[in-house]
């Protein structure tokens, strides 16, 4: 895969400019779909638009009456669009959604509760237990597990060996610190041991769940204080006057899809991610990449998580459509084969069975990580409550910019967050 | 008179509709619900409001004179008798036509990016430029730049006013001896006024209007720290990203008045400058 040759790398341009120009039919359709119409809304890079193209295209096949309209861009953009399309009426029929912004949706009424279609069209029996509770939300199943993974820590391994540097198998944040600075000391100028994690949210939830914190209460208060916020600020500012990790401006050009992150770049050696986003790294770059877990600590810090879900729009025209096409993402072999495990490891183990002798490189890669960290995962968090996403996605990436920059202090910084998080939360 | 009743619709509707949603809980989700002044009540501390101001602030007192300056320079200019002077027009007109676009911030984003031209070229004197878009100091002027570059419209409308001056009145001017820049500034800035006035007002509407350029640059955040959060951009954030599409609301009523003073207040001025001759 590391020479695609110029034939194939026609043919996916062709496929994603064909993809493109379905997506704007799609966005401009309206009414104009015919008697059994549906759309399919979701975001993701290229590889993501391209395999999902291939297993609407297997689920057409099996359904032919329905026709299977879709929606797609980068993570940039969905939820405006999303948001406003819900607001006019004319939600996409299925939605990808995303573990914090679920609850937003669910609570507001807008997506339809798939409990009364269990056994009945939607078919969840390969999940294990907790997957399938990790699409509830007080109570009720609006969510279907669209794949499993875990925060990661994803790092250049072709840049670490230019530099001489062993990543050892497991170490604790203070550890990490270490050998952020004993990266540093190799690294030319313009490279860092790692992006800016103190903007990562999932960074931050992990070093708090170690701590025997969280970010939110059961009943969705914020479970944690200034203290927490400081030491953690703090202990950033030290890497990046160090030269660790990265400077506000440079983490700033990182901005948007992976093809922009540091370890893409080869700006920095490591970047917090997720784990089903190591298919989407390696499909940036010629470099090798790999996966580790998070920093550990006293408690366990990681939790295998709904990498997206599917969800149903409350206001659909064909919920038995939508559900099918729910069901056939997630449980039918045929449909689920071409998606792989670039959304996460597949919720079912009767499609992980089928697809795992086949899977790539890249996806065993996956797989292994998921599996190796079984006995080091916490339970999943409580659902968030309203304005979670904003907090912990924009305002504290805006804080920490500001304190990169010299903007605040550290101590305005954090009494500017949690002026925020009071105006946010609900 | 369908052009009305599309004007009452398409235009009237939104507003009067916005100005009720101002006064508003609205989560675009949920039914709206009665909140009185509570939406404007709330500006007042909000931080990314007075930054936002701020912001937009420098964009529009920095690029309407700036562009207007521009435009009106290159007006003068083109409209000296030479061959090909349509083929140059048009050429300085070109930007203008593409300026509005996604495609040109992206362009732009590229020209001053880390690895951009505007450092490749500054590298070649031994300079080490700065990542441009992604330092606060210097982003929001990427975006005044790009204003200044889409002077095509202005000069346009400039190069018309400059056509209408009689020619009588230069010809009076030289035979008293008057060089070209006494020509230019008793002469063609006088005549030229009402033109100017136009194009102020015009244009510090539309500056006080800009989003795209920000959106694009900034990848939808205002960021790096909100150094390119504009007003418009936050309005934008507000309603559709965050749920609070009453409080946006609020916020798109509070521009409109700002730009309604700023444009009386040029309405006043201008008795005091601008001659018209007749």
């Amino acid at each position: 895969m590391s020479d695609l040759s110029r034939r194939g790398f026609l043919r996916v341009g062709v496929a994603a400019a064909g993809a493109l120009a379905l997506a704007g039919c799609a966005g401009g359709g309206g009414g104009s779909g015919g008697a059994a119409s549906m759309q399919f809304a979701w975001w993701g890079s290229t590889a993501r638009h391209n395999a999902t193209q291939q297993a609407l295209a297997a689920f057409r096949k099996k359904r032919p009456g329905v026709q299977v309209r879709t929606q797609f861009s980068g993570w940039d953009g969905y939820w405006e669009k999303l948001a406003t399309q819900t607001a006019g009426g004319n939600a996409p029929d299925v939605i990808q959604m995303d573990y914090s912004y679920i609850g937003e949706y669910a609570r507001r009424g807008s997506l339809l509760d798939l409990g009364p279609y269990l056994g009945k069209g939607l078919d969840l029996s390969g999940f294990a237990k907790d997957v399938v509770d990790a699409g509830k939300i007080d109570g009720k199943q609006y969510g279907v597990n669209f794949g499993i993974n875990s925060m990661a820590l994803i790092w250049n391994r072709t840049l670490a060996k230019e530099l001489g540097i062993e990543v050892p198998e497991t170490f604790t944040w203070p550890e990490f610190g270490e050998l952020s600075k004993k990266i540093a000391e190799k690294a030319p100028k313009g490279v860092y041991a790692s992006e800016d994690g103190a903007q990562d949210g999932g960074a931050f939830e992990n070093w708090l769940l170690e701590r025997g914190k969280m970010f939110f209460t059961p009943d969705g208060k914020l479970a944690y204080d200034e203290k927490d916020l400081t030491e953690w600020f703090t202990f950033w500012d030290g890497l990046r006057k160090a030269g660790a990790a990265a400077p506000p401006d440079v983490q700033a050009t990182a901005a948007g899809d992976v093809q922009n992150s540091l370890v893409a770049t080869r700006k920095a050696v490591m970047d917090f991610a997720w784990s089903n986003q190591l298919t989407a790294y390696m499909s940036v770059t010629k470099d090798d990449i790999a996966v580790h877990a998070f920093p550990t600590g006293d408690k366990p810090g990681q939790y295998y998580k709904p990498s997206m879900l599917l969800t149903v729009s409350a206001a659909t025209k064909r919920p038995q459509d939508a559900v099918a096409l729910v069901n056939a993402l997630v449980s039918d072999t045929d449909v689920a084969t071409p998606l792989g495990s670039e959304r996460g490891v597949p919720p079912s183990s009767a499609i992980r069975a089928a697809l795992e002798p086949k899977a790539s490189p890249s996806e065993k890669l996956v797989y292994a990580y998921i599996e190796s960290l079984s006995d080091k995962v916490g339970p999943l968090p409580p659902p968030q409550p309203l304005g979670a996403g904003e907090l912990h996605n924009k305002v504290l990436m805006n804080v920490n910019q500001q304190v990169g920059f010299g903007k605040l202090s550290i101590a305005e910084g954090v009494s500017r967050f949690f002026d925020e998080a009071h105006r946010v939360l609900k | 008179m369908p052009w009305f009743a599309g004007l009452l619709l398409l235009t009237g509707g939104p507003i009067l509709a916005s100005l009720f949603l101002s006064f508003t809980d609205f989560d675009l989700l949920t039914t709206p619900s009665w909140v009185g002044l509570d939406n404007y009540a709330r500006i007042m501390d909000d931080p990314h409001f007075g930054n936002a101001v701020r912001i937009t602030m420098i964009y529009v007192v920095a690029s309407v004179p700036l562009s207007g300056g521009f435009a009106l320079l290159v007006a003068v200019l083109l409209n000296r008798p030479m061959r090909g002077v349509g083929v140059y027009r048009a050429a300085y007109y070109l930007p203008s036509l593409l300026g509005g676009s996604v495609a040109v911030a992206i362009l732009w984003r590229q020209i001053f990016g880390p690895d951009g031209l505007v450092n490749d070229v500054l590298s070649a004197f031994g300079i080490v430029g700065p990542s441009w878009i992604s330092t606060p100091e210097y982003a929001i002027y990427t975006l005044v730049a790009l204003h200044i570059w889409q002077f095509g419209s202005p000069m346009l409308i400039f190069l018309a006013g400059l056509k209408q001056i009689p020619a009588e009145l230069y010809d009076a001017a030289a035979v008293d001896g008057a060089g070209k820049v006494r020509a230019f500034f008793q002469i063609t800035l006088p005549m030229l006024s009402p033109i100017i006035f136009f194009n102020l007002v015009l244009q510090t509407v539309n500056a006080f209007k800009a989003f795209t350029p920000a959106f694009i640059l900034s990848g939808g955040t205002g960021g790096p720290a909100d150094s390119t959060l504009f007003y418009t951009l936050y309005i934008y954030q507000e309603g559709f990203g965050n749920f609070r599409m009453g409080y946006a609301s609020a916020l798109a009523w509070i521009l409109l008045l700002v730009t309604a003073v700023f444009t009386a207040l040029a309405f006043r001025s201008s008795r005091y400058w601008v001659h018209y001759a007749d």
